[in-house]
């Protein structure tokens, strides 16, 4: 019995070292980036460095909101990441509601057509969409820069995955009941599929708020950038402000790490989902 | 409340080779407790889809009311089903679960509000309304399921095996309550069912199916005493009857007289309640060892085997645990004669 203790102990310990590591090398270039944008130049280089700041400064945010329009911008990601988020996290679970739960001639086939679609790289599309939204003019638009992502392979699969452990009596009661098929959607399935949407809305919000090469490549005009697009255009070719650009960093990781935390609480659930029998 | 009538409804699902469902006919009457009762995979809970507009019929006709309803989709067939598992919206409080149906249907606030609280007395639902589905039991979900049936005061009550979810004591209790509830509101009601003493206590008539076919209609004492064949008349009652071929029945000592006895493919079925015994020696009854005897309070059921034949008793005696001979006999009006090539009923015994 002491002996099971004794292992259970240093096994506990071994863990919990482990663990600690690895929360420090995690966390390790955000606390950096937080320092350093509170960071004179002058300390940034020091031969020495401290992980806190020895003087705290906010030149680094100023130098930033005068050299670039960060409200701009920043309404720019917003309107991005927002409307990009809110439309895929619409189309993806319509989409798989209607392969999880809709009877129609070749559905299967077509669902798995449309995962082979995952094996594309997006890079190869890039060009023919890029070319398709110009012929309709889409350029420099909200439109160009939302659209071609609003439906996503992967979240239809997602979700797909978790309305199929929807019991299907759910449904047929809600008919019965006189729900429409757009009702039994949007009132029956998509509440109950909140911990899947609560995960997908952080991938996607996270995954458009950090999004580089497609904003650069639709938006041309400089007033048009997203935050990463303009903290890019910041950066010198032969020298880089370091507190600046790690204000910007700032600016740009806290509002995911905002987005996360709030639906932390689902997306654990939705992450899990599938994992046990509920 | 109407009449459902069902005309040759056939159902064959896509890529199988048997029909699920072959020609299925029956007239369910207006205020009827109908029973649909059939081992598991018997196409009992598709035919009552069917019925719901839930599954779509590869043949036949379902009317309600004498009006046709093969094109009419669920909602507008005026119908309400209580699902095997409930199938309550989660997410919903109780009182939203029994208002649903009516909020949808558009009708007046207050008619609804007095509706769900006269269904909810009525089913002992008042404290809960305001609780999810989670946090009720599966007595308090299923009687939530069928509040949710009651209040849209349907033409008709379609239940999927409500109580196989409770545990046996509840189940005997609420089979009771459900067939009283049901005859207060006058509900026309199709109950599907694999438990024979739900579907013999609680129903008017009892549709008894096997591989999609009907096997027998009738009402519980029709199918109990006159089975139409030997799976119906070993599928009622339990113990169930015991089968006995015709060699069996000289084995045992039994020579029959008459018009169907003469028959080579006879096969005889006798109830083992119709088996009387006796634990001491009695003059014409047949000796026989005792296999097994299973005590179950008021009766005990007996295994009994003569000369090779098996067949099995129940009788209200004490019967003694160490006693290994039994007398027994039977009176001929109680046997019941099948064809065994066909399994169907030839006569009973008198």
């Amino acid at each position: 019995m002491a002996t099971v203790k004794r292992c259970s102990t240093a096994y506990k310990a071994v863990f919990y070292a482990f663990m600690v590591v690895s929360v420090i090398i995690t966390l390790f270039p955000f606390v950096w980036m937080l320092s350093t944008s509170f960071k004179s130049p002058g300390e940034i280089f020091t031969r020495q460095p401290t992980i806190l700041p020895q003087v705290w400064t906010l030149a680094g945010y100023k130098n930033l909101f005068a050299a670039v329009n960060m409200w701009l911008h920043l309404c720019n990601s917003v309107i991005y990441a927002v409307s990009l988020t809110a439309l895929s996290v619409l189309f993806n679970a319509m989409a798989a509601y209607a392969f999880a739960k809709l009877r129609f001639p070749g559905r299967e086939k077509l669902f798995a057509l449309l995962l082979v679609t995952m094996m594309v790289p997006g890079q190869v599309t890039m060009l023919p969409v890029f070319l398709i939204l110009k012929s309709m003019g889409l350029l420099n638009s909200y439109a160009g820069l939302v659209l071609p992502g609003s439906a996503a392979v992967f979240a239809i699969f997602m979700i797909r995955q978790f309305m199929m452990d929807i019991p299907e009596e759910i449904l047929e009661a809600a008919r019965i009941d006189g729900f429409s098929e757009f009702a039994i959607f949007w009132r029956i399935m998509l509440p109950l599929c909140r911990p899947i949407i609560a995960t997908l809305t952080v991938f996607s919000f996270i995954g458009a708020w950090n999004d580089f090469l497609w904003p650069l490549i639709i938006m041309l005009r400089e007033d048009k950038y997203t935050l990463p697009v303009a903290l890019a255009s910041i950066n010198g070719q032969y020298n880089t402000d370091w507190g600046l650009l790690m204000a910007g960093a700032v600016v740009v990781v806290a509002p995911a790490v905002l987005v996360f935390l709030l639906a932390q609480k689902h997306y654990i659930k939705g992450i899990a989902a599938g994992a046990v029998k509920g | 409340m109407a009449e459902v009538e069902l005309s040759n409804i056939s159902k064959i699902f896509e890529g199988a080779v048997r029909p699920v469902l072959s020609d299925i006919s029956f007239t369910v009457k207006d205020t009827e407790f109908v029973s649909l009762l059939g081992p598991s995979g018997c196409g009992k809970t598709t035919l009552l889809r069917i019925i719901a507009g839930l599954e779509e019929q590869t043949s036949g006709n379902v009317a309600i009311g004498a009006r046709d309803m093969n094109r009419v989709a669920p909602r507008d067939r005026d119908m309400a089903f209580v699902f095997q598992n409930y199938a309550l919206y989660p997410h919903f409080s109780v009182r939203d679960n029994i208002s649903l149906g009516l909020r949808l249907r558009k009708i007046a606030k207050t008619e609804i509000e007095a509706r769900v609280t006269a269904t909810a007395g009525m089913l002992g639902l008042d404290a809960l309304l305001e609780r999810k589905p989670r946090s009720l039991s599966g007595g308090q979900r299923q009687r939530v399921a069928l509040a949710r049936a009651l209040v849209r005061n349907p033409k008709v009550f379609l239940l999927d095996e409500p109580l196989s979810n409770l545990d046996a004591k509840l189940r005997d209790k609420t089979r009771g309550e459900l067939r009283m509830l049901f005859k207060k509101v006058k509900g026309t009601v199709i109950y599907v069912t694999h438990d024979q003493i739900e579907a013999m206590t609680m129903s008017d008539k009892i549709v008894i199916l096997q591989d999609g076919r009907i096997q027998q209609i009738g009402t519980p004492s029709e199918i109990y005493e006159s089975p139409a064949n030997i799976f119906v008349a070993t599928f009622i009652g339990t113990p169930q009857m015991n089968i006995l071929t015709k060699k069996e029945m000289r084995a045992i000592g039994c020579f029959l007289t008459g018009t169907e006895p003469g028959r080579e493919d006879l096969a005889c079925g006798i109830r083992p309640e119709d088996v009387e015994a006796s634990a001491a020696p009695r003059q014409n009854w047949i000796e026989g060892a005792v296999d097994l005897c299973e005590p179950a309070g008021a009766l005990t059921t007996l295994t009994i085997s003569v000369s090779g034949t098996t067949l099995r008793c129940s009788t209200t005696l004490k019967w003694p645990t160490d006693q290994t001979s039994v007398w027994f006999t039977f009176q001929r009006e109680h046997i019941h004669f099948f064809s065994s090539a066909e399994g169907a009923r030839i006569s009973s015994g008198t």
